[in-house]
């Protein structure tokens, strides 16, 4: 007798389990909104892909040229070496000659911003890196040499 | 007869099957559609992250841990913090403590979104799958507005946090973790969690013991899905986890036999609740006020010595084992992880299940393949 | 006996045959244009299947699903269908050849051939055969050979074991569907399935699924089993992708694969098609289909799809509702529940019939 009453508790459980399951699906079919944000050509009107990431998002390294106090701190900090350092002694003045960040090879880790004394490395809201050369991703912040801050002339953290 | 007789068919089950997470492979040695071993086969994933650790710095090793176990990043850079700042004897800010706590369940629950989705995913289930994910939407949304990454956090550093929460997360976190306790574990369960499809498929299929569960040092979850109830941040507390009030969750064999496929499956959703608990005790309690990082020396140094720490990872337990040498970047690095006990185990008890099984076996274990092979 | 051909036949024949045109011409065209359109029509719904499908699944997931082509996404299926074409066919090298071409084509002829006897409402039947079910049951059956076929040719393990599923899983469900369909028999008295639709009304309470308290039950094991012979979730072992890959096609590619997709979807109406009208009432307006005007038969005709159109949202619906079952338990589901179940049903049909005279449970109602 328990088997046969086992046997139809089965068929009732299957029933009524699947009709649960299928009461939520038709709820989510006709109700409830897509959540999906269809990037990159709708996003909303006037806005674009840095409005959608949060303020503090890790996107590509932004230097600043006019507070770079070129001491090497963010070169040191990074784990995988992805950014290369050249400063020049002439005379009385620093000058930077390179500050080349490979983004290909950037890991977007903070920790180089984190140590930068002087604010001038940033994190951008820029993400979109595709590109036909792997090379392009090397940015060269510095093209000319640049005589650096003096750390005392621009405001620290 | 003789003729006739059958032979057993080897079936390379990887390393690219939609049911191993990653890259892992599985020989399988089965007799049509019962499977008479499957052997794992390991390293498809092997980065050399142990290695790396030898040549960059102590606080340049933190970006490497997201990547041991990319699901619960945040995990991972605590228990390597843990590790660090014991053994260098670096005290940490109380309010840095409590954003760790906050950041590492937020983490967990997200890991097991994925855990368990992609249990469901392998059974067949898709919508239950894409559900989980759109919670863990939002907990991605969460920890971008807190360290700015989606994915690999590095959220941790050595002696705190890397930032403070930014204006509006306490109220959005909070709103997350309410949302995930009263409605959204109530239907989840009720989609799938409870459906009688489910329970056939995973009730009695992969059932580990207690005792063998320990003979293979199962450790997390798939430990305690066995009955027992080892949670190192109750048991072995590491951060300030002493000071919240929450339960472990056990299984109870509620469908079949204690520590089949479904107690691995039901007793993550069961950790969801009681991260959410610890979340809310936490944000209470989060002081408004304090430092949220020591000030370490510019040339980092931890002096010689080394050291075995262990913490809870959504995949169970996570060992730092950490040898200094007194220079700026560690001697020796050697790291425990769960999956890759959990992996060990296959072997055993997958012998004469269906093929199917084995999906719901390896995803019921929440294996992650970077996590086994580092 | 209807057959669209000999009506065409007589229609055409008389102005063709004073152009000289040979009589054999004029049969083939007789038989080849009904064919075509009903191919044609099946073959695009399907496509619409396939949209609705990855809409519906959008819907129910929170996402947005294809809405690039075309305006919402509509013509996102002959885009497909388009790319499909255009994929180079890929035929592995320990592939059987031969076998491993022809099996798109027999899963794909067992479906359009199920489609001819489908009473689309009104005249609106290729063929009205008097053994119209049982060419259904027949015809259907032909899908195991080309899954057979194209698992064994592929020379893959995956695709052998997803063949071998599927034979075992299509044959056992033949059963309870034979069963499911033969009490609607029992009270029709005849295999051909437009007299089954005019033995029935208009009226829910007409409808042979509400002629007595079994033919209920008998249906929802025919739907059950449906999605069962058609490889949709909770049953879609021959083709579970996250265990057997993609099962029996998974060395198809372009065309050949977008045979075995359109047979599968396909398949959903022809599902939804025979139910509705064997159960449902099909295209029943309480006129007679022959001598209506053209103007009532297509209000059948949209009768008829309006019956058939939730039945084919309801398989999507499941399917995005269900996990997947294991294939013993598939078995045992079949053999332990189905089987006995309708038995036990066609059995108490034929009791009903002699209990009550053949009157269902409202003939009353059904008698104004």
């Amino acid at each position: 007798m328990n088997a046969v009453a086992e046997y139809f508790r089965n068929i009732a459980d299957a029933v009524t389990t699947t009709i649960a399951g299928m009461k939520i699906t038709l709820r989510y079919w006709v109700k409830e909104p897509s959540i999906t944000v269809e990037y990159p050509d709708r996003l909303g009107p006037g806005k674009t892909a840095a409005d959608v990431v949060a303020d503090r998002f890790r996107g590509f390294l932004r230097l600043d040229l006019d507070k770079c106090i070129g001491c090497m701190q963010c070169m040191r900090a990074c784990p995988i070496n992805c950014i290369r350092i050249t400063v020049e002694k002439t005379a009385e003045i620093r000058m930077l000659t390179r500050f080349d960040v490979n983004q290909a090879k950037c890991m977007y880790c903070g920790l180089c911003v984190e140590e930068c004394p002087s604010n001038a490395l940033v994190f951008s809201k820029r993400f979109e890196g595709a590109c036909f050369n792997m090379q392009e991703l090397c940015v060269r912040h510095v093209t000319g040499p640049v005589p650096v801050a003096k750390l005392a002339a621009v405001s620290t953290k | 007869m003789s003729k006739y007789s059958t032979q057993e068919m080897v079936l390379n089950m990887g390393p690219h099957h939609p049911s191993t997470h990653g890259v892992l492979r599985f020989i399988l040695q089965t007799d049509g559609e019962m499977m008479v071993k499957a052997t794992p086969d390991i390293g498809f994933l092997h980065r050399g992250i142990e290695k790396i650790a030898e040549r960059v710095t102590w606080q340049g090793f933190m970006p490497y841990t997201d990547r041991i176990d990319y699901v619960a990043s945040v995990n991972c850079n605590l228990g390597y913090a843990v590790a660090v700042e014991r053994l260098a004897g670096v005290a940490v800010p109380e309010k840095a403590e409590y954003l760790r706590v906050i950041a590492a369940e937020l983490s967990r629950i997200a890991s097991h979104f994925i855990g368990f989705g992609a249990l469901l995913l392998d059974l067949g289930a898709v919508t239950p799958f894409v559900h989980a994910l759109r919670e863990r939407e939002t907990f991605n949304d969460l920890i971008e507005m807190l360290c700015g990454a989606r994915l690999t956090h590095n959220y941790v550093r050595i002696g705190g946090v890397a930032q403070d929460l930014p204006p509006g997360f306490a109220e959005k976190c909070r709103a997350f973790v309410d949302h995930l306790e009263y409605e959204f574990v109530e239907e989840f369960n009720e989609l799938i969690s409870f459906n009688t499809i489910l329970i056939n498929r995973l009730a009695n299929v992969g059932v580990i013991s207690a005792e063998t569960a320990n003979d293979y040092t199962l450790t997390g979850p798939n430990l305690r899905a066995s009955g027992v109830a080892f949670d190192l941040r109750k048991d072995e507390s590491y951060s300030i986890y002493d000071r919240f009030d929450f339960d472990i969750p056990v299984g109870r064999g509620k469908y079949g036999t204690l520590g089949d496929s479904y107690d691995r499956y039901f007793i993550r959703i069961e950790e969801v609740v009681q991260s959410c608990r610890i979340i809310r005790q936490a944000l209470d309690r989060l002081p408004q006020d304090g430092e949220i990082r020591t000030k370490l020396p510019k040339l980092f140094t931890v002096p010689a010595g080394e050291i075995y720490v262990r913490t809870e990872c959504p995949r169970g337990e996570l060992g730092f084992y950490v040898i200094s040498d007194g220079k700026k970047n560690p001697f020796r690095i050697k790291i425990r992880t769960g999956s890759f006990s959990s992996m060990t185990i296959i072997e055993h008890i997958s012998q004469g299940v269906m093929v199917a099984d084995l999906v719901a076996i390896i995803g019921s274990l929440d294996v992650v393949a970077p996590e086994i092979d580092r | 006996m209807y057959s669209a051909a000999d009506q065409i036949y007589k229609n055409i024949e008389p102005a063709l045959s004073g152009y000289g045109v040979p009589d054999m011409v004029i049969t083939l065209l007789a038989y080849a244009v009904p064919c075509g359109a009903v191919i044609g029509i099946v073959s695009m719904i399907a496509g619409m299947l396939t949209y609705l499908e990855r809409k519906i699944s959008a819907d129910i997931q929170n996402r947005v699903g294809p809405n690039r082509v075309g305006p919402w996404g509509l013509l996102q299926f002959p885009v497909d269908g388009v790319k499909l074409l255009l994929k180079e066919d890929i035929i592995p090298d320990a592939a059987d050849k031969k076998l491993f071409k022809l099996a798109p084509y027999l899963v794909y002829s067992s479906t359009v051939l199920a489609s001819l006897v489908i009473p689309f409402g009104g005249s609106f039947v290729v063929a009205d055969l008097n053994i119209g079910l049982i060419f259904i049951i027949v015809v259907s059956s032909l899908l195991v050979v080309g899954f057979l076929m194209s698992g064994w040719a592929s020379n893959n393990k995956w695709a052998l074991l997803g063949g071998i599923r599927s034979a075992a899983q299509i044959i056992s469900y033949e059963i309870p569907t034979a069963l499911s369909l033969l009490t609607v028999v029992l009270i029709a008295g005849t295999f051909s399935l437009q007299e089954i639709v005019m033995a029935q009304g208009p009226w829910p309470w007409q409808w042979f699924l509400f002629h007595n308290p079994f033919t209920v039950v008998a249906f929802i094991i025919f739907f059950i089993s449906g999605l069962a012979e058609m490889n949709r979730t909770p049953f879609d072992f021959p083709e579970a992708e996250s265990e057997l890959v993609s099962g029996y096609n998974v060395e198809y590619s372009g065309m050949r694969f977008a045979l075995f997709f359109a047979a599968e979807f396909s398949s959903i109406f022809i599902t939804a098609a025979l139910a509705a009208a064997v159960f449902l009432g099909g295209g029943n307006i309480g006129r007679d289909p022959y001598a209506s005007g053209l103007g009532w038969q297509l209000v059948m005709v949209a009768v008829f799809f309006a019956k058939a159109a939730p039945l084919c949202l309801l398989t999507i619906w499941v399917r995005w509702t269900l996990p997947r079952l294991r294939i013993d338990q598939m078995m045992a589901m079949c053999w332990k529940y189905f089987v006995p179940i309708s038995f036990a049903c066609l059995v108490l049909t034929a009791a009903w019939m002699l209990l009550f005279d053949g009157n269902g449970i409202f003939w009353r109602m059904a008698k104004l």
